[in-house]
């Protein structure tokens, strides 16, 4: 495969990744919004800094998914452009 | 001469005195012997008494008359009077000659006409005191006056002459009233060894011979009655014979009326030898009882004194005031009067059964009338006393009929216990009749009970043998009963069990049945009535490959055998709940039953005080612990068994305003369903919808609905079998993902807000400090990992990283409050100022 046709193939590949992670994360949503809401953790007013720090990491999930997704997919196109 | 005069004055007043004295003693002793009467009372308390029956008062009274000639009870009040009165009064006779003077003139005691004694010896003993004996020539009394035809002749007459033949052949007058033709009026002579009665009338049979034969030394009272219907002879105080004859006497001269011989004119016929005694002539006829009281009374026919006694019966409720009243032939009456007391206990009515049987529970009654002096009323039935109760007037007690085995009467009566006093009512008889339970033959023949047998596992008949049985029967309260021991150790295929008694029979049943290759089970069911309507029975039993002996350990909640716990089995054959084993619980709390682990049993444990104690289920263990002490009954039934159900959605959470199929899917291979469905409510209860189905099977029940706006939906799902219901519920959890509860912005504003509130200990400084170092480690490490060096890039990126902090975080402190976003101005105004210089370059 040249050049051309390999940087293509990792492009098709960091999309289907990236895709496949934008799809996955979703099911995540639901179960955070739960776990934030005033019958659980109630991440709104938190009773102890436990709960507290609990809920910093529930809200960082998302976007700490979404950014490891879109740096895997990035990086892979970079890594391959960049050689 | 004045003193003469005196003299003779007081003389004269002397002998008035003495005039007026004698005539007050002639008055007095008229007064004395003109007769005295008394009558006695006699009204005895009467303890117990019915209503119906007759009840008796006695009335006597005494009198030196010669006869009452009436007596009667009469009372102020209405009311009739049964008389039965125990003496006859007599008619006053005409003439009545004693014959007790020994010399003068023969006495009438009437004072009517005295006679004159020609000859005969008086003074010898007679029947009474003194007779006149009559022995030879021509001895007579007579006197030509008496009882002439204007006295007696036209009317009846009764002649009664005692007498004591010394000879007994020809023909001799014992007394006789004639006529100067020597005709009689009427007569009675000895005629040969027979008495013979005559008198003459105009035409027609003028004598009639007596039947009595008479003999020598011995006393006899002659009777000769004539009246208008015939001529009757009598001796002894009965008439013996008598001959019709209505037509009257012819009137002619009158002769004597003579006794010893019959005279008239200077003719005197027919000498009497023997002795006569106590001679009475009446003007009436007398009846047969007169004549007997006369012949019986011991005084001949010259009482001196006489006692009448009458009892009087009278029925309850009683007249309160009675008298009565005697009068004797003088015309002396006399009276008495009698307040009567009610009596002590009137008995109203009684109730019981003529006829009963063994075992029965028998009620009796007694509905008495009695003041508060009526303290205790008991029933002695056949020698025992039961007590009674009372309500009102009515007494009334109620017993077990004894075991007597053969036809037997029983007498009964009622004791009162009435101010002290104790006395009885009359008695009464019941009949007990047996009774008899067993097995069927040719006169125990109408077929009550029918045993059969099934093997359990696949009904199959079965032939079982008995052992040891025992059936305790009874008609009452089971105070008393019969009980049959029955033992069959060749094994049949029925037993049918027949009761002598058309009547409802109550049954307590205790019977251990087996057969070859099963093991034996005990049948005790409850205490059943039968009655000639045959009630069939099937007992069943387990093989014993297919069985096991299944323990259960009954204990209290401390941990302690309970000894004495009713237990059954039962088991759902057919639709019916069928007893299939029975018993108690031993010292040990425990007992045990042969059943089949593949069938579904009903197991009953009750103790009193505890509450009963049931279970359901598969019994495939060989013990089983039951604790008894609960408050509430406990009925446990596996309506799980076979029971298969799903439901969607699977999710446990649920969008809000979106539409969702609920499903609810069930099936029952064991059970039939007899309703199943569910409902939607959300988290206030609010009902959404519902649905339900009746495939005794099951099915899939669907409901759509959409979640809106609410938090949560609930979903109440059940299904009913044999009328009970199984319930659970399911829930979804709605969730509103429009708030981007996930997002980024929820980590800055939590953070900011976890940091005010004292988080880490941070403040505004700590933050900046380490959002600095953050800005600081991630430019130096892309420096280094990358050997980035270019001043634009560094700016680039340092305006990104507080960007993020401050705009999009907003955690980065700022220290100019008046301008927000003051850092991420600044280090843009850099960044367009790198960018610039990058451009000039």
């Amino acid at each position: 495969m040249n050049k051309k046709g390999a940087v293509g193939f990792v492009i098709l590949t960091a999309i289907v990744y990236f895709m496949f992670g934008m799809v996955t994360y979703q099911f995540l949503k639901p179960d955070i919004a739960i776990q934030r809401d005033a019958s659980h953790m109630n991440c709104s007013a938190p009773d102890t800094s436990g709960d507290k720090v609990i809920c910093l990491i529930l809200d960082s999930v998302v976007i700490l998914v979404v950014i490891t997704i879109i740096s895997a997919a990035g990086g892979m196109i970079t890594n391959r452009a960049l050689k | 001469m004045k003193k003469r005069q005196k003299n003779s004055l007081i003389e004269a007043y002397r002998r008035k005195i003495l005039v007026g004295a004698m005539i007050m003693f002639i008055f007095f002793l008229g007064f004395v012997l003109a007769g005295t009467i008394s009558v006695t009372l006699d009204s005895p308390q009467i303890n117990y008494t019915t209503n119906s029956s007759s009840n008796t008062l006695q009335c006597g009274s005494t009198t030196d008359a010669l006869y009452f000639v009436n007596s009667s009870l009469y009372t102020n009040y209405s009311g009739t009077w049964e008389i039965n009165q125990t003496n006859i009064a007599t008619p006053q006779p005409a003439g009545e000659y004693r014959l007790e003077g020994t010399s003068g003139v023969v006495v009438d005691n009437i004072g009517y006409s005295n006679l004159t004694n020609s000859g005969a010896t008086r003074g010898t003993s007679g029947i009474i005191g003194n007779s006149f004996n009559f022995s030879t020539g021509d001895d007579l009394s007579y006197n030509q006056t008496a009882f002439n035809y204007s006295d007696i002749s036209t009317q009846p007459v009764t002649l009664i002459v005692w007498f004591n033949p010394s000879s007994l052949s020809g023909e001799k007058v014992l007394a006789w009233k004639g006529k100067t033709n020597g005709q009689a009026i009427f007569e009675l002579m000895q005629k040969d060894d027979k008495l013979r009665a005559r008198s003459n009338r105009n035409s027609g049979t003028t004598e009639v011979l007596c039947t009595t034969t008479i003999s020598t030394g011995s006393w006899y009272m002659g009777i000769i009655i004539s009246n208008s219907t015939g001529i009757y002879c009598g001796t002894n105080g009965v008439i013996e014979n008598s001959t019709t004859n209505s037509n009257p006497i012819d009137p002619y001269v009158e002769a004597n009326f003579s006794i010893g011989a019959g005279s008239y004119g200077a003719t005197t016929w027919g000498n009497f030898t023997g002795a006569l005694d106590e001679i009475s002539v009446f003007n009436v006829s007398l009846n047969s009882s007169q004549l007997l009281e006369l012949y019986n009374s011991g005084n001949a026919a010259r009482p001196t004194t006489n006692t009448l006694n009458s009892t009087f019966l009278f029925p309850f409720p009683i007249i309160s005031t009675w008298n009565c009243e005697f009068c004797d032939i003088e015309g002396d009456c006399e009276s008495a009067t009698s307040n009567r007391t009610e009596p002590y206990v009137l008995e109203n009515s009684r109730t019981y059964n003529t006829t009963t049987y063994e075992t029965s529970y028998e009620n009796f009654i007694i509905n008495v009338t009695a003041n508060s002096s009526l303290t205790d009323v008991n029933l002695i039935y056949n020698g025992t006393s039961y007590d009674t109760s009372k309500s009102g007037s009515i007494y009334s007690t109620t017993l077990s009929v004894p075991n007597v085995n053969t036809q037997t009467n029983v007498t009964f009566y009622w004791n009162f216990t009435y101010a002290g006093q104790y006395f009885s009512s009359n008695s009464n008889n019941q009949t007990i009749e047996p009774i008899e339970f067993g097995l069927c033959n040719a006169t125990l023949d109408v077929p009550f009970w029918n045993i059969t047998f099934k093997d359990e596992s696949d009904s199959s008949d079965i032939n079982a043998t008995i052992n040891s049985a025992t059936f305790e029967y009874y008609f009452g309260n089971n105070t008393l009963n019969k009980t049959l021991s029955f033992t069959n150790t060749t094994a049949n295929d029925y037993y049918t069990f027949c009761f002598s008694v058309n009547r409802t029979i109550y049954i307590d049943a205790h019977i251990p049945y087996a057969s070859t290759g099963y093991p034996q089970r005990i049948f005790n069911p409850p205490t059943t009535a039968f009655t000639n309507s045959t009630t069939n029975t099937t007992l069943y039993l387990i093989s014993t490959a297919e069985g096991i002996y299944v323990t259960f350990q009954v204990i209290n909640t401390a941990d302690q055998p309970l000894e004495g716990v009713l237990t059954n089995i039962t088991r759902n054959i057919g639709g019916t709940e069928t007893l299939v084993s029975s018993g108690e619980t031993g010292a040990d709390g425990a007992i045990t039953y042969w059943l089949d682990p593949d069938n579904v049993y009903t197991a009953n444990f009750y103790l009193s005080p505890y509450d009963l104690y049931s279970v359901t289920q598969l019994f495939t263990q060989t013990t089983y612990t039951i604790t008894l002490g609960g408050t509430t009954t406990s009925t446990i039934y596996d309506y799980h068994r076979g029971v298969d159900y799903s439901i969607t959605p699977i999710n446990s959470y649920l969008s809000n305003g979106t539409s969702y199929n609920f499903n609810f899917t069930i099936s029952s291979s064991y059970w039939a369903l007899e309703e199943y469905g569910f409902n939607i409510t959300n988290e206030n209860r609010t009902l959404y919808g519902n649905t339900l189905g009746t495939t005794s099977n099951g099915s899939t029940l669907s409901l759509t609905l959409n979640t809106g706006t609410n938090e949560t939906f609930i979903m109440n799902y059940y299904w009913t079998i044999n009328s009970t219901n199984t319930t659970s519920v399911r829930s979804w959890k709605i969730i509103d993902l429009s708030d981007d509860s996930f997002s980024l912005a929820h980590l800055g504003e939590d953070f900011d807000s976890y940091v005010d509130s004292g988080l880490f200990g941070l403040t505004d400084f700590g933050t900046g400090l380490i959002l600095f170092f953050i800005i600081i480690a991630v430019v130096g490490v892309t420096k280094v990992k990358w050997g980035i060096s270019n001043t634009s890039f560094g700016i680039g990126l340092i305006f990104a990283l507080v960007a993020l902090f401050d705009v999009s975080l907003g955690i980065l402190p700022n220290p100019i409050n008046a301008v927000d976003h003051f850092p991420t101005i600044i280090m843009g105004i850099l960044f367009i100022g790198a960018m610039a210089r990058e451009g000039l370059r």
